[in-house]
């Protein structure tokens, strides 16, 4: 047999042994839970990590579109439910393309505004006016590259619900002052999980938007009362500022939580157990050490805060997860390709 | 002697369950066959779609019609998918490999120190000579403003401003003349600042300091390099410069880290600038046949004043070079 990887001394040998043939039958019943499972480790992402940094700097940067795509497979081939992993099958040379287009757009852009800050003002504007159009291309581009036992994603959202949802509630939120912004918050959960499937089955959130106030205003209103302590009695200050440190933190936790408990796929409903104070230490020591570090610490971090993060999902069946799991796949229609495939950038909200 | 066969898992494309196979060549060698639970499929290699390895996740080829071959285990014979197999496992071998590990971060970041080190000034230095000189200009008018919120207005008489215009308009130049301002530096102390929109400021406090007109033209000859040379463009496209290098060289998700060396950074391309306007106000002033001993004088006035003196520890931190370092640099320039 001809080997192109023939084990050498500077390759580690697979600690694993090779996947069993065929998927194994899920083992879990109708009413249990599955937990997810993230089984990717620092040191082996550090190797991505830095060999990414490597090419991209040798090839001026043409490289980025393969080290995205190796680095969405590694987060996602790493994810694991029920002894089945996810995959990620985007294709670079699509991404390339959008890249190419969105680096011109923002260099051009960002050096018009540091020279004259008079027409600074342009730049956010047309940023809002193309967001909605560019994020639901991202979410479908993501849906689609997205995979579990070979069932794509698929999202169905469309382009006037993503304009009512991002356009009209930015500018709600802008003319309220800030007042409206758990609920344009909400209205953006929604927009992602009310139109997204997987296979056949669809997501649906069932949340209101006093859940989202809660998220956001609990830790600030814990904030205010701990400054105000503090004023007054110079030793609350000792629980003030970490609590400050750790606001946004704490409020992306709250929002994940929030989000991920209310979440449903087909009649099973997903289950969140993260601690948001657990997650803004992680989110705040993960900053430091990439401060001290000089950066070389960020995959051990990344790694370290996407595993505290999937780990704390599972699913709780009320499908039969037999049924749900091997579900006959049936393709949705096929749509053109259209340039919004192209296009795609990062948005993790 | 090639094997033939390779044990795979499938996806047929109509049901998400995997299923055990195998995988052959074809007998033309133009595509594999997967034979799975007593069928056959039947692919060319122009449809098939390669996603190497990563870490220890398997490769996979992507099939028309939903369907997909799933590998078990790193070995991949080559008539797999020839060609494109070997690039994706070499770069797959790259990151399991140690020693290029090590070799991709020293070079990663000597890549990133030397750029912003050599390369940021340099292309700094070049756009902005083609750019004009008031790009800056509603910037600069800003940071004017700040400049007078901070300060009182000046309390020299404006004849005696006047006078120092003139002054300067004599020796340089004269529309510059007119863009000299003044302000009580209060806080601020003897000092003097160009501007992005092309203005020179001097303090009271500076001009009082000086002993005679001369020394007070040397301050504005140096502040003259600052504008001719338009250092703070410069500097405006180092800095951002630099957040795109970094930006784009990191930029595969993990949040932007440069505070610490990009600070370090500026403050040395601060010195590097009042080393040039030192040097231009040198060249200046013995064009002029004034003495650059003014110029020295000066400086040691400077210097008794902010009490800088030989022996700087925080010279790493200091946006000008120290003193003493700048007489010696401003008397080797003057020979």
């Amino acid at each position: 047999m001809m080997n192109l990887d023939k084990p050498t001394d500077t390759t580690q040998p697979d600690p694993q042994p090779a996947w069993p043939p065929a998927a194994p039958a899920p083992s879990v019943q109708l009413g249990e839970s599955s937990r997810f499972v993230f089984t990717g480790t620092s040191s082996e992402y550090f190797g991505i990590w830095i060999v990414n940094i490597l090419l991209i700097i040798v090839t001026i940067g043409f490289y980025a579109p393969w080290a995205k795509v190796r680095r969405l497979r590694y987060f996602y081939g790493n994810s694991w439910l029920e002894q089945e992993n996810f995959d990620f099958t985007g294709i670079p040379t699509k991404i390339l393309l959008g890249r190419i287009i969105a680096g011109v757009v923002y260099i051009s852009a960002l050096g018009v505004s540091s020279i004259n800050p008079d027409y600074a003002w342009a730049f956010p504007v047309l940023i809002l006016l193309v967001l909605p159009w560019l994020l639901r291309a991202t979410y479908r581009f993501n849906a689609r590259n997205s995979k579990y036992r070979n069932s794509r994603f698929y999202f169905a959202g469309t382009n006037p619900t993503a304009y009512k949802t991002y356009l009209w509630w930015t500018i709600l939120t802008v003319l309220s002052l800030g007042l409206l912004f758990p609920y344009a918050f909400y209205k953006h959960k929604q927009y992602q999980f009310e139109h997204l499937h997987v296979g056949q089955l669809p997501f649906a959130l069932h949340a209101t938007a006093g859940v989202y106030y809660a998220a956001i205003l609990i830790p600030i209103i814990l904030a205010l009362i701990l400054a105000v302590l503090a004023f007054m009695l110079p030793l609350f200050v000792v629980l003030y500022v970490p609590v400050a440190i750790l606001l946004i933190p704490l409020i992306q936790g709250s929002l994940y939580r929030v989000t991920w408990s209310k979440i449903s796929i087909g009649n099973s409903k997903f289950a969140c157990d993260l601690n948001e104070w657990r997650y803004a230490w992680i989110v705040v020591t993960n900053w430091l050490a990439r401060a001290v570090s000089v950066g070389l610490l960020s995959p051990w971090a990344a790694i370290r805060l996407h595993k505290y993060k999937i780990e704390s999902l599972s699913i709780v069946w009320q499908d039969d997860p037999n049924y749900i799991l091997s579900l006959a796949q049936q393709d949705h229609p096929a749509f053109a390709e259209e340039l919004s495939d192209i296009l795609d950038i990062d948005v993790s909200l | 002697m090639v094997d033939e066969r390779l044990a795979i898992r499938f996806y047929d494309g109509r049901r998400s369950q995997a299923l055990a196979a195998e995988l052959s060549l074809l007998p033309d060698q133009h595509g594999v066959r997967v034979s799975c639970e007593g069928q056959r499929y039947d692919y060319a290699y122009q449809d098939m779609t390669l996603i190497g390895a990563v870490g220890q996740i398997r490769l996979v080829i992507e099939l028309p019609n939903e369907a997909r071959i799933e590998c078990l285990s790193h070995d991949i014979p080559e008539w797999v998918y020839p060609q494109r197999a070997k690039r994706s496992q070499q770069i797959w071998r790259l990151e399991r490999s140690p020693l290029l590990i090590v070799l991709s971060l020293v070079v990663a970041v000597a890549f990133v120190w030397s750029a912003a080190q050599y390369g940021m000034p340099f292309l700094a230095e070049k756009i902005a000579a083609q750019l004009p000189e008031h790009s800056l200009s509603t910037l600069g008018d800003q940071a004017q403003e700040q400049l007078e919120q901070m300060t009182e207005p000046s309390q020299l008489s404006s004849a005696r401003q006047q006078q120092l215009r003139d002054l300067y308009a004599q020796y340089f130049d004269d529309a510059q003349a007119k863009r000299i301002d003044f302000v009580k530096g209060g806080a601020l102390g003897a000092n003097a600042f160009a501007l992005p929109n092309g203005h020179m400021v001097l303090t009271d406090e500076l001009v009082t300091l000086a002993k005679n007109d001369q020394q007070i033209l040397a301050v504005m000859a140096h502040e003259r390099g600052h504008i001719v040379l338009k250092h703070n463009l410069q500097q405006a496209i180092s800095g951002v410069g630099i957040s795109l290098i970094l930006v784009w060289v990191t930029g595969d998700g993990s949040d932007l880290l440069a505070g610490i060396p990009a600070a370090l950074l500026s403050l040395n391309y601060s010195r590097d600038f009042e080393r040039e306007a030192d040097q231009y106000a040198v060249t200046q002033l013995q064009a002029a046949q004034i003495p650059v001993q003014h110029f020295v004088d000066f400086l040691n006035l400077l210097a008794e004043q902010h009490g800088d003196g030989e022996d700087d520890a925080w010279a790493l931190l200091n946006s000008h070079p120290s003193t003493p370092e700048r007489i010696a640099a401003v008397q080797a320039m003057a020979k």
